[in-house]
């Protein structure tokens, strides 16, 4: 631990002295987010809180919806990140051969793993709390003292039960490969999102069309009873209700409620570790050690007709190395589950959408479309931002070879390409398709994304290659870097001055608008997304061509 | 085959290597000594194209390494001292890829990676993640990786780091005979019983400085010392750092 102090120490002053600017324009950006969606979250609370009774109510389940669904994702990303931090990481080799007890090793990892896979979602859920304490009439220091009572356990309860859970999937690696746990587990979680969805029924409201009252009972029946009071989830979003709601009583009792289980758990995941944590850390160490005969390999070998030698050879590398990595397979498994959850919605809504008014079903497509290039953005920081970065000390290897390293970037590029944009055409079509959307329609979207593919990928792979960190493994690590913030926070806005342009010309066309001002508004996006496209590009070719190792 | 002409590496106030020149023939074993920091991996790094010198030229098998950096490479094998490799692909996996990166025939990576495995002893783990390999194990595939397409000249830094007798024995006689077909061999070392076992010439190199370079017996002869090469080594080294005194890096 005081190891770990005087690193940290060493390392603010080293970047407090080094790099002043970069420090400046992240804390300029994260106030920017903050204030940005502060403001966006209380424009969606009073647009919900206009709408009467049903708003209000609304607004409380969507928030602890929201908040249930972000404990659960937190619970994965700390699986994810744990994976790495408590039992891949060389430092944890090298600790393990001082004279320092396992269970010490195991809480500076822990709080380290913690750090890792929620200082995001801190940054996240100040202004959405914020916006939410403000409607429900929260004062300043009733705030302050629900925030730091009930978001940090929150965040702490979270990293507890995915190192329980990380160190019993270690265990049953005796058993089972890691790959058939994580599929499992999957499974286990996407059962419980389609019971919660079963039982609570979220969707009566849409079943049968608005007009079908007795579904609209049962959904306000459902709407004021959440089904699992026992989470901490529920326990976190009613801390936030106003005084009016909330009795002085009640909250003192959900502190508590809060201090305590967290405490309990960190004596128990301290307990576990105490007995578990140096078994488990050996059971990882055996399993580099298994001799890996598997399918994966003939991507080596089998013939790729149309493709040169050195392509096919770096398109295998990656796709092998993919998904041999688990921090990735899982998270992409994880996405792919939320969108299959989304468009199985769409397709089990029961809403015929043909009969809904104009004005809905454009707003519904606009929602998809952002929905999508979300989606996408999400996609791209995760998975291409660190693509360069994760060739990592071994880069050499192609530095050596007899091929420029433009064609290295290229061949990232397009790879990235292939996949992400076809991922996301199936999604707005199928997504367009169950709407209801014309074929015309359906063009237009396909056509922007093609340009919100070119223009987001263009941009993470050549940040990604600007800020490439080659001596960090993490592939999450490397994408909440500082270059990954700036890819964030480009690529958010990109998406949103897409889906701001997309809702003028729609409106400009419907209000019979002039053709000069639609064409000017998408002759804009293009110049847009040619910046986008090209200057990340021309960066990130400089970076690759002028890396020393 | 390899020229090296007022070749200069500075980072910011550090000057790594400072004017080297040196010529290496075809089928020449040639050691590059040096103490540790002397600048031995900078002048590598900047040879197989890795990084770019501040001035001066490079020439590897006629080619000019900055500006015909491809042709230079394709004849290149190189084996760093510390061989980073791709750690979730198994050996197989990264010598199909090599060969596959120089544009080699499937059939001739196969005959080839197959001599390779018999001649280094890796048929036993070739088949297993490389995460789970000792440093030996990496040192090995990594010289299976440089000799995979045939090149015509061979740099290696730090040879026999890591290796266990048997391999190094091995990698010594690959190294004779390959020399003698017509291999170019440049091997930086610190190790001099290496250099005396198996070079035509060495070069002596010191603060980035070149102190001296000809065949072994050349060194030994001024020497005239029991010690001989180490002695003569240490002589030049010695007067070298007593004439400057600023400390460098590699």
């Amino acid at each position: 631990m005081r190891v770990k102090r005087q690193n940290l120490k060493g390392f603010l002053a080293g970047v407090l002295k080094s790099k002043r600017l970069e420090i400046m324009v992240s804390s300029l950006i994260i106030i920017g987010l903050i204030w940005g969606g502060y403001r966006l979250f209380m424009a969606g609370g009073y647009f919900l809180l206009k709408q009467g009774e049903l708003g209000e109510l609304f607004l409380d389940r969507l928030v602890y919806l929201g908040w249930s669904i972000i404990f659960y994702l937190l619970i994965l990303s700390n699986l994810i990140t744990g994976f790495s931090t408590l039992y891949r990481s060389p430092e944890v080799a090298f600790l393990m051969t001082l004279p320092l007890q396992n269970l010490r090793i195991f809480q500076v990892k822990f709080f380290e793993n913690l750090i890792y896979s929620s200082w995001a979602l801190l940054i996240l859920g100040i202004p959405l709390t914020l916006a939410y304490g403000k409607l429900q009439g929260l004062l300043g220091w009733q705030y302050g003292l629900v925030f730091f009572t009930g978001m940090l356990p929150f965040l702490f309860l979270a990293t507890v039960s995915a190192s329980l859970l990380l160190m019993l999937l270690v265990m049953l690696s005796r058993y089972f490969k890691m790959r058939t746990l994580f599929v499992l587990l999957g499974l286990i979680f996407a059962g419980l999102f389609y019971l919660y969805f079963s039982v609570s029924q979220q969707n009566t409201i849409l079943g049968g069309g608005l007009g079908n009252f007795r579904a609209l009972g049962r959904y306000l029946t459902n709407l004021s009873h959440p089904p699992f009071p026992l989470i901490p989830s529920y326990w976190f979003t009613r801390l936030f209700l106003g005084s009016a709601v909330l009795p002085l009583g009640e909250r003192f009792f959900l502190v508590a409620l809060f201090i305590s289980t967290a405490t309990v758990g960190w004596e128990l995941v301290k307990l576990v570790a105490e007995r578990f944590y140096y078994q488990t850390y050996q059971l990882m160490e055996g399993q580099g050690q298994r001799r890996k005969h598997t399918a994966i390999s003939r991507l080596f070998t089998a013939d790729w007709p149309g493709i040169q030698l050195a392509d096919q050879a770096l398109v295998a590398k990656d796709m092998v190395q993919f998904l041999r990595t688990p921090q990735q397979w899982v998270q992409f498994l994880l996405m792919g589950f939320f969108i299959a959850v989304y468009l199985i919605n769409l397709a089990r809504g029961r809403i015929n959408f043909e009969e809904l008014p104009a004005f809905w079903r454009t707003t519904l497509y606009v929602f998809n479309f952002g929905f999508t290039g979300f989606i996408l953005a999400a996609l791209t920081v995760r998975f291409v931002y660190p693509m360069i970065s994760m060739e990592g000390r071994s880069l050499w290897m192609l530095q050596m070879a007899p091929f420029s390293m433009k064609r290295l970037f290229f061949e990232k590029f397009w790879f990235a390409f292939f996949f992400l944009f076809t991922l996301t055409e199936v999604v707005a079509l199928s997504s367009n398709f169950f709407l209801g959307q014309t074929l015309e329609v359906s063009i237009i979207t396909s056509i922007f994304l093609f340009m919100t593919s070119l223009a987001l990928i263009s941009l993470s792979l050549g940040l990604g290659a600007v800020y490439a960190q080659f001596n960090e493994s993490n592939p999450m690590k490397i994408s909440s870097g500082y270059g990954g913030i700036i890819t964030v926070v480009l690529s958010l806005i990109y998406v949103a001055v897409s889906v701001a342009s997309l809702v003028l010309v729609i409106n400009l066309n419907q209000s019979g608008g002039s053709h000069l001002v639609i064409s000017g508004i998408a002759g804009l996006v293009m110049l847009l997304t040619l910046a986008y496209t090209w200057l990340p590009l021309k960066w990130g070719v400089r970076a690759v061509s002028r890396f020393e190792p | 085959m390899i020229k090296l002409k007022n070749l200069s590496k500075r980072f910011e106030t550090n000057l790594a290597v400072n004017n080297l020149s040196l010529q290496v023939e075809r089928g020449e074993l040639f050691c590059f000594l040096g103490p540790n920091g002397a600048g031995k991996t900078t002048t590598i790094k900047m040879m197989v194209g890795l990084m770019s010198p501040t001035a001066g030229h490079i020439q590897m098998g006629g080619y000019d390494i900055a500006t015909e950096p491809q042709q230079a490479k394709a004849i290149i094998g190189y084996v760093p001292d510390a061989a980073f490799l791709y750690q979730h692909l198994t050996g197989k996996e990264l010598l199909t890829m090599v060969g596959q990166l120089f544009s080699m025939p499937t059939t001739a990576i196969q005959t080839k990676q197959g001599a390779l495995t018999e001649q280094l002893s890796m048929r036993e783990w070739l088949g297993d993640r490389i995460a789970g390999y000792s440093q030996g194990m990496k040192q090995r595939l990594a010289f299976a990786a440089a000799f995979l397409h045939d090149p015509k000249i061979l740099i290696i830094d730090e040879p026999m780091v890591g290796l266990d007798p048997k391999t190094a024995h091995v990698i010594k006689d690959m190294l004779k005979t390959m020399t003698h077909q017509g291999l170019t061999a440049f091997i930086s070392t610190h190790n001099l019983s290496v250099a005396e076992e198996l070079s035509d010439r060495i070069a002596i190199i010191n603060r980035g400085k070149l102190l001296g370079v000809g065949p072994v017996a050349s060194f030994q002869a001024v020497s005239g010392e029991p010690e001989k090469l180490e002695a003569r080594f240490l002589k030049l080294v010695e007067e070298e750092e007593a004439l400057n005194e600023a400390p460098r890096e590699d």
